[in-house]
């Protein structure tokens, strides 16, 4: 296989933009590529990398089972105060911003409360 | 899916929570990706359910909803990791030294696809969360690098740099040339 050249660092810029079809590669990489190797497997490389990120995007996730029940506790809790605000009209508009805003700094404050006591 | 995000839209709750429940696996898995974290992972979901909770009124249905809904994961996962930057202090520069965790070289282990994706899981993880960020955002959950650039705060030239970096180093620990086997991620 051919050593690493100076065409060949630049058309390995090319490769890595061109793996997700972020821009096509130019007249002269194309040149490039069909005489080099190198180049070339590393194009067969950056394809199989991104088949993988594909498969790997459908492989199952270990999931907590807790979690659509703390996702609807959560939308309980800090939920219901801005639905309630929004429902009633224009003229809540701005208690609203301040509701959404309150409930967003209870959830944060929550949780570091309960970080706090994790790291303790 | 269409119907349920309408009536969640006129603030039918259980319709939302139905959402919730068809979405939130998807949801989990792309801030588990984003975080590197189960425990980030959950307090990252909750907080973007309660944000899409809050804003569902504002989706104009121009995109899926679920593409409306990894946009809110990706802003909550770089919120929740600048604020863990910003608190416990980690230090997670682009030079980080990369953690080798590939199992010996083995053309055999390298031509298998089970093999390379468990390597290129570990890989993900191991990279920078301003690299992971982009290259899990584009290249797994297909999002524009404009969508991108706005969730993470940065520009569109600099998602794009960041994208092509992440891949180069993706692609030289999990699939190296022969010579890279010893100086990938640099």
């Amino acid at each position: 296989m051919a050593s690493e050249c100076t065409d060949c660092v630049s058309v390995s810029d090319a490769l890595a933009a061109a793996a997700g079809s972020d821009r096509a590669l130019g007249p002269s990489e194309l040149d490039h590529l069909a005489t080099c190797l190198r180049c070339r497997a590393e194009q067969s490389r950056y394809r199989r990398l991104m088949e993988a990120m594909q498969s790997l995007r459908e492989a199952p996730t270990s999931e907590d089972s807790r979690l659509e029940s703390q996702i609807l506790e959560t939308l309980d809790v800090y939920g219901h105060r801005w639905a309630r605000i929004t429902n009633s009209g224009v003229a809540a508009a701005v208690g609203g911003i301040a509701a959404g805003a309150a409930a967003t700094a209870g959830f944060i404050a929550a949780r570091h409360r309960r970080a706090a006591r994790l790291a303790s | 899916m269409v119907s349920l995000v309408e009536r969640a839209k006129s603030g039918d709750r259980e319709a939302f929570d139905r959402l919730v429940r068809i979405t939130h696996s998807d949801s989990y898995a792309l801030a588990l990706r984003l975080t590197g974290s189960t425990e980030d992972a959950r307090d990252v979901v909750q907080e973007a359910y309660l944000r899409a909770y809050r804003s569902i009124g504002r989706f104009r249905g121009d995109a899926l909803f679920s593409t409306w809904l990894y946009r809110i994961v990706a802003n909550c996962a770089a919120t929740h990791i600048g604020r863990r930057r910003l608190h416990r202090h980690d230090h997670l520069g682009a030079h980080d030294d990369v953690i080798d965790t590939r199992p010996d070289y083995d053309p055999t282990l390298l031509g298998d696809v089970a093999a390379l994706r468990v390597n290129l899981d570990a890989a993900i993880r191991d990279l920078p969360p301003r690299l992971r960020s982009v290259v899990v955002l584009r290249d797994m959950y297909d999002l524009p690098h404009d969508a991108i650039a706005k969730e993470l705060g940065i520009s569109v030239t600099a998602a794009k740099v960041r994208l092509h970096r992440a891949r180069r180093r993706l692609r030289e620990q999990v699939l190296p040339l022969p010579g890279e086997d010893h100086d990938h991620g640099q």
